[in-house]
């Protein structure tokens, strides 16, 4: 949001008013996704990290299980932010990280704005149906509706981070 | 938790204003510097049309406007380009996952391959090792190829009969005025009134339910037949012209991109239009985070379900805003497949209702195993994401098939376009013109706006060529005068 204000004051001093408006618009939106997951956003990226990872399943089928359920998101997601993501920002290292936050990636203005970190919680909401979660995301997809098949890719997202 | 900002590159460029910005009379201006090498004209240090939409029609309207000297911006909501054509990876292999099919009787898209280079790669639709016919209740028919062959041939010619009569002059759809008649004729009338046997019925049914991304009681029987006219009236050109050829070397996605690139045009990913405003010798659009793009013109290529997600300040004509709620029906999905076990050569049309329209192998060795692409008319009667409800389904054509991955893409999911390809619902085939006609300083393309391939590619580039010509002429008059 700092940034987004920074830009917009090199263009203009009169763009800032502007930037403080658009915050108070924005703020609400943030405090209504807040209060889906004010858990997650009490804590730091590092220790959602750690507390999740030791819930989660760690069992090879079910990982291989994730990473075969996985190829629904491959066709838009890479899991190697060394290769390319064709219309997803790439996953490697998403438990933990800040939502809407990789480099580069032309998010809209709805995940721009968020503040929070993914955790397994809030990972498997938005697998659920991203857009409740977050109206106006411009994922193209449904949700998985199994919980056992939310957990397996997500179980999988997480492996790759200890490989 | 403090972000960078990933917009400054194409921001800076960008001719903005803000709508607080706007209201206080500041107008927040930086210089546009796309066309280096062109003769653009300065006259205003502004954009002169703001395109919304990177598909093929809007990068075809793009490339067309900046070729002619007008300075151009492309809004595009998604993360990347391509509109309903999206090529992306599936194990190792390029896969269409939107509109894929491309042929030299598609003379639009096919003069894009042939100016960027682009050639035909083969879908192994021909000499088939199995194939089969699914009824309505999900009895499979195992038919011979040959069989399977005649049997659709001779339904598929008896379906279009009168294409000739009726369409004299494909692009020039009611010429024969007569058409207007017909009007209200919908597909599964007009099949159930032809003599035809059990099979030939669950073919072509399952056929144009994929045309119709609806049950066919619902589909413009003419507007079918139409495309068949394109295809020179022929069954087997439009047959090759539908599910036989992709394009090679980065396929559809590829094509868009070498589009946008020769237009060199600002093109701005994750822009979501909110609110659109004529002011009468200008048009500005607001976007999702606030900021306000400012051009002479624009023109629209949204799929048409998602134009009701837009708020045109000045309203639209009565005709388009009908079109907009009734004319439009599909609700289609993609989805690729792979087994282990090879499968070998087959090719399966499923009757509605039924959720995998048609079932086509793409690939298939002893090593790879089978790779299928299902084409859905109807996506909202299965769980697509289910990988259990996907095998179970696949299982009903190929109980032995071990399935291990899928890919699918859910074109109605997508909130940028809410429907997949076009189809006319009865009684609106003759209106598609009221949703090209433009408003004031607007314009639209987009395929379902074609005189031609309404359906496909081709139609998209048709209608983004018009719809440049027509935004050009406006603006040549607008700055003569």
């Amino acid at each position: 949001m700092l940034a987004r204000s920074r830009r917009l004051a090199k263009v203009s001093v009169c763009a800032v008013i502007v930037a403080f408006l658009q915050n108070a618009c924005s703020r609400e939106t943030d405090n209504a996704i807040t209060s889906i997951n004010s858990t997650s956003d009490t804590n730091t990226a590092a220790e959602i990290s750690n507390e999740d990872r030791k819930d989660l399943p760690s069992d090879p089928h079910i990982i291989e299980r994730g990473r075969r359920l996985f190829s629904n998101c491959g066709v838009c997601h890479s899991v190697n932010a060394s290769l390319p993501s064709s219309a997803g920002p790439h996953l490697q290292g998403v438990l933990g990280r800040t939502v809407g936050s990789v480099q580069g990636f032309p998010y809209t203005s709805v995940l721009m704005q968020q503040n929070g970190v993914w955790s397994v919680a809030r990972l498997d909401q938005f697998i659920k149906n991203p857009r409740e979660i977050y109206p106006g995301t411009s994922m193209a997809f449904g949700g998985i509706a199994d919980e056992s098949d939310r957990r397996a890719i997500i179980a999988y997202l997480a492996s790759l981070d200890t490989d | 938790m403090h972000k960078l900002s990933n917009r400054d590159p194409l921001d800076r460029r960008l001719f903005l204003k803000t709508g607080a910005a706007t209201a206080a009379g500041l107008a927040l201006t930086s210089c546009a510097d796309e066309n280096p090498d062109r003769n653009v004209r300065d006259k205003d240090n502004g954009y002169h049309v703001v395109i919304v939409g990177a598909g093929f029609a809007g990068a075809t309207a793009a490339r067309e406007l900046a070729a002619k000297g007008w300075r151009v911006i492309v809004l595009e909501a998604r993360p990347r380009v391509g509109g309903r054509v999206f090529t992306s990876q599936f194990l190792g292999r390029q896969i269409e996952l939107g509109g894929s099919s491309v042929h030299w009787v598609q003379p639009h898209v096919f003069a894009e391959m042939q100016r960027y280079g682009f050639g035909f790669a083969e879908v192994p639709l021909y000499d088939l090792d199995a194939s089969y016919i699914m009824l309505g209740d999900g009895t499979v028919k195992n038919i011979a190829p040959s069989t399977f062959d005649e049997k659709y041939t001779s339904a598929f010619n008896k379906f279009c009969a009168d294409s000739r009569s009726l369409f004299p002059k494909p692009y020039d759809p009611f010429f024969n005025e007569t058409l207007h008649k017909l009007e209200s004729i919908s597909a599964e009338e007009h099949l159930l009134s032809l003599d035809l046997d059990e099979l030939q019925i669950a073919s072509l049914r399952a056929e144009l339910t994929l045309y119709a991304g609806a049950p066919i009681s619902e589909f413009s029987y003419t507007s079918f037949v139409k495309l068949f006219a394109l295809a020179s009236w022929d069954t087997f050109t439009f047959t090759d012209s539908e599910k036989h050829w992709h394009i090679d070397s980065g396929g559809t996605s590829a094509l868009v991109q070498a589009i946008l690139d020769d237009s060199r045009a600002t093109v701005r990913l994750g822009a979501v239009v909110q609110e659109v405003t004529d002011h009468g010798d200008s048009v500005s659009i607001k976007l999702s985070d606030g900021e306000l793009v400012t051009a002479s013109t624009a023109i629209f290529t949204l799929p048409t379900k998602v134009y009701p997600d837009i708020n045109f300040k000045s309203g639209l004509s009565k005709e388009k805003q009908a079109f907009i709620d009734n004319a439009e029906m599909s609700d289609g999905a993609n989805i690729y497949m792979r087994t282990t076990n090879n499968l070998g050569n087959t090719f399966c049309f499923c009757d509605d209702p039924n959720p995998f329209n048609a079932v086509q192998t793409e690939e298939f060795s002893d090593e790879t195993g089978t790779i299928l692409k299902a084409t859905l008319g109807r996506q909202s009667l299965i769980d697509l994401n289910s990988f259990d409800a996907v095998a179970a389904e696949l299982r009903k054509i190929h109980p032995n098939a071990e399935l291990t991955d899928v890919a699918p893409y859910n074109w109605v999911a997508d909130p940028y376009s809410k429907q997949a390809w076009p189809s006319y619902r009865v009684g609106w085939f003759s209106k598609y013109k009221d949703m090209a006609k433009p408003e004031g300083q607007l314009f639209f393309a987009g395929a379902a706006t074609a005189d031609g391939w309404h359906e496909y590619i081709d139609g998209a580039v048709e209608s983004g060529i018009r719809a440049a010509r027509e935004a050009h002429l406006r603006m040549e008059k607008s700055y003569a005068g």
